[in-house]
């Protein structure tokens, strides 16, 4: 390469193009979520559903998140150890509702206020699996960071309108 | 299929102006400054009307409260170049913020001004925005908006009723402002219903639609109050 | 460029992209969506309908909030409330956007006083402690007189609470001011029916309702029960008519069957001259005539003969005198007395929002359903029963009230008119620590007022409201109080049927703000001064349950329950009682009663117990002279004029106004100032009829008025009365009577609201001065006031 052929204002234009796209492409990229504790969805799949912890998806609008006391529930000491465990104290001060405030998890999956969305329309009355739309978690053994499926309204239409369910806008959006 | 419509008894409305306050807060309908509301630049999706005609002597008033009619033959659907703007199944007129490209073309066809187009972003001060409806969205500048007799309403009615395995059944979905009506001026239902009271009092020997003429088949029915004016 | 620079110019950017997506992310922190973290979409979400209690006005409608993840997001009326029976006023709902007004004050503040008044935020210790200090030592002193409260909330656990607490300290200083009641009101009652009560009006039986300028479906008396009861005689076969009697087309007016054009301020002669042709042709009511004492002669106290109230009407309130006096047509006159006599229910009301009718103007009104027979009858008017409430434990009531003679002429005068007569005598302020629930509390008080002049002189004065409001302007200390939503309470509608109620409900969300009910703060003086009793309750959530633990044990009464129902109708019939603990399905049990109380939003006994006058306990039209006997000119303020002592409008115009001048017709915007809060929620700052401008006040004019003048639509008009002046747009309307002005009625309004700045004053500053009858109220109707255009436009 030599760098006598071209003028310096054209090197200099590509490394403000390349310094531009660079920033440009991480500050658009979509962010990782991260959650507070290590959750091990394929350690729980196998014994439970969705719903023990997700507790709206089969009889309310919105699967939720649980609560910390979902999991101080079933576990009497913090279920994991190592970088940010929680010790036993905090953890039964979370299971009780006092001390510190809890951790709380990230969505990832963020319905535009816009839509209307209804889980249980979905899972309970036409039977669809969680899988079908959040993609299989039962082998993930750390929280993914990015949605194994990313949703956009084309993937709604296509199932409606393979199912010959209604398309109408204002079934949807409000 | 429903056909929704309401009925508004104009001898019981006392004009408090319920209905509107309550379609803001349903519908996270932003304040607005003086000066924007005098400029036309944003109104409410409900207004109350008052007019004073004739001379003192024999003043006649009209005073009713306008929000879309929600046309079996509307007008604004006939010129939206994108199908933000439609009639659904149920005859509701529908608004699809997401589609609508701002043009503006609907809220000129409609003869009765009852569409407002954002000019500008909604203003929520800090904390307020804690009373909005997390079942409406919160539309930015750009898009129309209008009535939609809460819609949003009969989305939950509905997935209620199909999740607990019947039709929807009369009262499960009421817009804010029939509900809050202090007056009981305000009847919503189905016209397509014979038993319903919307669609024997829309029948009533005092029932009048806004501008019949154009042919734009108002779904709301206004009763005219009793009794002479003096 | 030529073609190679531009592709190592673009291979840069691509290669850019490529190692910015490549993985440079992961080394920069994960972005969170800042909505991600709000805990209430993370956990799962929770919806819940929470009964409370209204606490937009003094009405106390029963309502139920719409709660999603701890957030106020709807309200809608209770079906049970037997005010509103499912209905909320605007007022009401704007409930909703005044818990989170951003102008909420969000903890205790004390305000420097001298030239620059400067706040400073302080904590609940310290703030107690400046008023737990001089309150100390005044009890400690024997001068416990010196401490007085002033309250907007009408009756209920606060008022309890002030009253009981207030008496262990030694001071009976505790009273009430209700924006939504002419101020006349209790006087009036004192005069004819012998004790300082409100009446009711039985709307649900009335048949036709003649309001002689009463705004009655404009936030009167309480929003709710009233719309309900015209929409519920709208739309029932008994085909509800209403009368308005009024210079103006105000929303009332407009809804009308009969709009009769009067003169301002003489709403009174008309109802006056329809009283004595009812007298006249002998379609008064003769049994309830018999009830009256003072409608015949009758000896004075001096002994010396009068001619009585009969005599004297068909005298001086001819149907043609009246005529002359208030521009309505002998013909219409004679008309409405037919109407008003062949109604089976009719009903005459005076009472008024926008400045007062007057205590004549409201007798006048009165002797009307007096003479008809309408007072204790169906349809007509009643003295409500109080709901048997069990009284808190304490000291019984101490002697020196303010509000009743000798310091009164008449008992039930609002203790500012009090206030301005002490203040014209050149006494000193009668407390030395003052506590004030809210703006609402100081009622029309303006700037001007002398009263004004004589509160800010005394020492102490704390303020429990939840912004900045009228209140806090002149106060030392603000305790911002809870929000309705935000305690349990209980509130007993003084403005609704002939039934007894109290609504009441535990506190439905959590508080917002630091705030704590003003009832905690008045048991924590009473504690502080060493006062009050081992079974005083410690709280307001306690004095509640206290006090309707005393329902448990009344005979009669239930749960709110769908008024009108068959469980409602049986109980109103008398045919079903309550046993403690009925509602909860277990017989004895009071605890499980108070608790069902609070689930279903109040208790109420639907009996309607009209207690119609006899010849025992007559109604006393006689009272009127026994005050004027005292001294003519000084206190009515009146011309003296021997014949004419009926009641007659101190601005009563004659036939022609002097020149240049209208007649002023104050326009109450009720619903919208419910408390008395300056800083109005955002969702009452809407285009509604009341406040067409939208944000300023305005001055209604007839055209035959505004041409000759050069004035047009939304020009800023110069209005002036000897008592002040004001700036306000015009609007020009057919719906005015030529040779009158319609002005709001805005005493609260100090532009310290976000959208609000420019709602200035409106008519009281007109009339700031205007003290007119024995208890110096505020009639304004036909003041004459000049007007010119300023040359701007709005």
């Amino acid at each position: 390469m030599t760098l006598g052929r071209r003028s310096k204002w054209v090197w200099a234009a590509t490394a403000v193009a390349f310094c531009g796209s660079a920033a440009g492409a991480v500050w658009l990229s979509p962010r990782p979520t991260r959650q507070p504790l290590p959750y091990n969805h394929a350690a729980h799949t196998a014994k439970s559903d969705c719903v023990l912890c997700h507790q709206g998806s089969r009889d309310g609008l919105r699967a939720g998140l649980p609560g910390i006391q979902v999991c101080t529930g079933c576990h009497a000491t913090p279920p994991f150890r190592g970088a940010g465990a929680p010790t036993q104290a905090q953890w039964q001060a979370w299971d009780t509702g006092d001390g510190d405030a809890p951790p709380v998890w990230n969505r990832l999956f963020r319905l535009p206020s816009h839509v209307f969305f209804s889980h249980r329309r979905h899972t309970n009355v036409a039977g669809l699996p969680c899988a079908r739309c959040h993609g299989d978690m039962k082998d993930r053994r750390t929280p993914p960071e990015f949605p194994l499926r990313t949703l956009k309204m084309r993937d709604c239409i296509g199932c409606h309108e393979a199912e010959k369910v209604t398309t109408d806008c204002a079934r949807c959006h409000r | 299929m429903s056909r929704w419509g309401m009925v508004v008894d104009l001898g019981a409305c006392t004009g408090c102006g319920a209905c509107g306050v309550a379609c803001r807060q349903e519908n996270n309908v932003p304040d607005v400054d003086e000066r924007t509301w005098r400029n036309g630049r944003q109104r409410d999706w409900l207004q109350l009307v008052t007019k004073v005609e004739g001379r003192y002597h024999d003043a006649q008033v009209e005073s009713y409260p306008l929000m879309c009619l929600h046309c079996d033959d509307a007008p604004c659907t006939k010129v939206c170049p994108v199908g933000a703007t439609y009639s659904d199944e149920e005859g509701l007129v529908a608004q699809i913020y997401d589609r609508c490209i701002g043009c503006r073309y609907c809220t000129n066809a409609c003869p009765y001004s009852v569409k407002t187009f954002n000019w500008l972003d909604p203003v929520w001060p800090q904390g307020t925005e804690r009373r909005q409806n997390p079942d409406v969205s919160v539309r930015p500048r750009g898009v129309v908006e209008k009535c939609t007799m809460c819609h949003h309403r009969h989305q939950k009615a509905d997935d209620r009723a199909r999740f607990e395995g019947r039709e929807l059944r009369h009262g499960d979905y009421t817009p804010a402002c029939v509900e809050i009506c202090p007056a009981g001026a305000m009847i919503f239902g189905d016209l397509d219903d014979p038993e319903s009271e919307v669609s024997k009092r829309s029948e009533d020997k005092r029932a009048y639609r806004l501008m019949e003429e154009l042919g734009t088949e108002p779904k709301v029915v206004f009763l005219r109050p009793h009794g002479k004016r003096s | 460029m030529k073609r190679r620079d531009f592709f190592t110019v673009i291979g840069g950017a691509a290669a850019g992209i490529t190692i910015g997506r490549a993985g440079l992310a992961n080394l920069l922190p994960p972005r969170v969506d800042p909505a991600a973290r709000r805990p209430s979409l993370t956990a799962t979400p929770s919806e819940r309908e929470a009964i409370s209690v209204c606490g937009g006005c003094a009405a106390g409608c029963s309502v139920l909030l719409r709660v999603v993840d701890e957030r106020i997001v709807g309200m809608r009326g209770s079906p049970r409330d037997p005010l509103g029976m499912g209905g909320v006023c605007p007022r009401g709902l704007s409930e909703v956007a005044a818990f989170y007004e951003p102008d909420r004050l969000l903890g205790p503040v004390a305000f420097s006083r001298g030239s620059q008044r400067t706040a400073h935020r302080i904590e609940w210790k310290a703030a107690l402690a400046k008023l737990d200090e001089p309150v100390v030592k005044l009890v400690a002193a024997g001068r416990g007189a010196r401490i007085g409260v002033a309250l907007s909330s009408g009756r209920g656990v606060t008022s309890a609470v002030a009253t009981s607490v207030l008496a262990s300290l030694g001071s009976p200083h505790v009273y009430a001011v209700d924006p939504l009641r002419d101020e006349a009101v209790r006087p009036t009652s004192t005069m004819l029916f012998g004790q300082p009560v409100a009446p009711g009006y039985d709307l649900e039986r009335t048949d036709v309702i003649f309001a002689f300028g009463a705004d009655v479906l404009e936030g009167w008396l309480s929003p709710s029960f009233v719309a309900r009861r015209f929409g519920r005689g709208r739309t029932g076969p008994r085909q509800l008519q209403l009368v308005y009697v009024g210079s103006h087309l105000t929303q009332t007016a407009m809804r009308a069957d009969d709009w009769i054009r009067c003169r301002p301020g003489t709403e009174a002669t008309v109802a006056l001259a329809l009283a004595g042709q009812l007298l006249d042709t002998g379609s008064g009511s003769k049994s309830a005539l018999e009830a009256v004492a003072g409608l015949r002669g009758f000896a004075d106290e001096e002994g010396g003969q009068r001619e009585g109230v009969g005599a004297a009407l068909r005298r001086d309130y001819t149907v043609a005198a009246a005529a002359q006096q208030s521009g309505v047509p002998a013909a219409e006159i004679r008309r409405l007395a037919r109407v008003f006599a062949a109604a089976s229910a009719p009903v005459a009301i005076g009472e008024r929002t926008a400045g007062s009718a007057g205590m004549f103007g409201l007798a006048a009104v009165h002797v009307l359903n007096i003479v008809a027979g309408r007072v204790g009858r169906e349809g007509g008017v009643f003295l409500p029963r109080p709901a048997p409430v069990a009284a808190l434990p304490g000291a019984a009531a101490v002697p020196g009230r303010l509000d009743a003679p000798p310091i009164s002429r008449v008992a039930g005068t609002s203790i500012w008119r009090v206030f301005r007569e002490l203040a014209l005598a050149n006494k000193p302020p009668p407390f030395d620590v003052l506590l004030l629930e809210d703006g609402a509390a100081l009622g029309d008080l303006g700037e001007g007022d002398p009263a004004f002049a004589l509160l800010r002189k005394i020492p102490l004065i704390v303020s429990a409201a939840t912004g900045l409001d009228a209140s806090t302007a002149v106060a030392d200390l603000v305790l911002p109080a809870t929000t309705t939503f935000e305690q349990t309470v209980d509130v007993e509608p003084a403005s609704s049927g002939p039934f007894s109620a109290v609504a009441a409900a535990e506190a439905a969300v959590p508080r917002l703000v630091d705030g704590r009910p003003f009832a905690d703060v008045l048991l924590h003086l009473g504690r502080a001064a060493g006062k009050l009793t081992a079974d005083a309750p410690k709280d307001v959530a306690a004095a509640v349950r206290h006090r309707l633990s005393g329902l448990a044990s009344a005979e009669h009464g239930l749960a709110y329950t769908t008024p009108y129902s068959e469980r409602w109708n049986a109980h109103a019939a008398g045919r079903a009682n309550s046993p403690p603990g009925s509602d909860a399905g277990d017989g004895k049990n009071a605890d499980a009663f108070v608790a069902a109380v609070l689930a279903q939003g109040g208790w109420v006994d639907p009996r309607a117990e009209l207690s119609p006058p006899t010849a025992a306990r007559p109604i006393a039209v006689h009272g009127l002279v026994r005050l004027r006997q005292q001294s003519v000119a000084g206190l009515f303020r009146m011309p003296s004029d021997e014949r004419a002592w009926l009641p007659r409008s101190e601005h009563a115009a004659p036939a022609t106004n002097p020149p240049q001048t209208l007649a002023l017709q104050p326009i109450p915007v009720g619903t919208l100032n419910g408390r008395g809060a300056p800083n109005r929620p955002a969702l009452l700052q809407t285009a509604a009829p009341h406040v067409q401008a939208g944000f300023r006040p305005w001055a209604a004019l007839n055209p035959a008025d505004a041409r000759p003048r050069g004035i047009a639509n939304t020009d800023i008009l110069r209005l002036e009365t000897a008592h002040g002046a004001i700036e306000v747009e015009a609007r020009v309307t057919e719906g005015a009577r030529p040779g009158t002005i319609a002005v709001p009625w805005a005493p609260w309004a100090r532009g310290t609201g976000r959208y609000l700045t420019h709602w200035t004053a409106g008519a009281e500053r007109l009339a700031q001065g205007v003290a007119s009858d024995a208890i110096g109220a505020r009639t304004v109707g036909g003041l004459p006031v000049k007007v010119a255009r300023t040359g701007r436009k709005a």
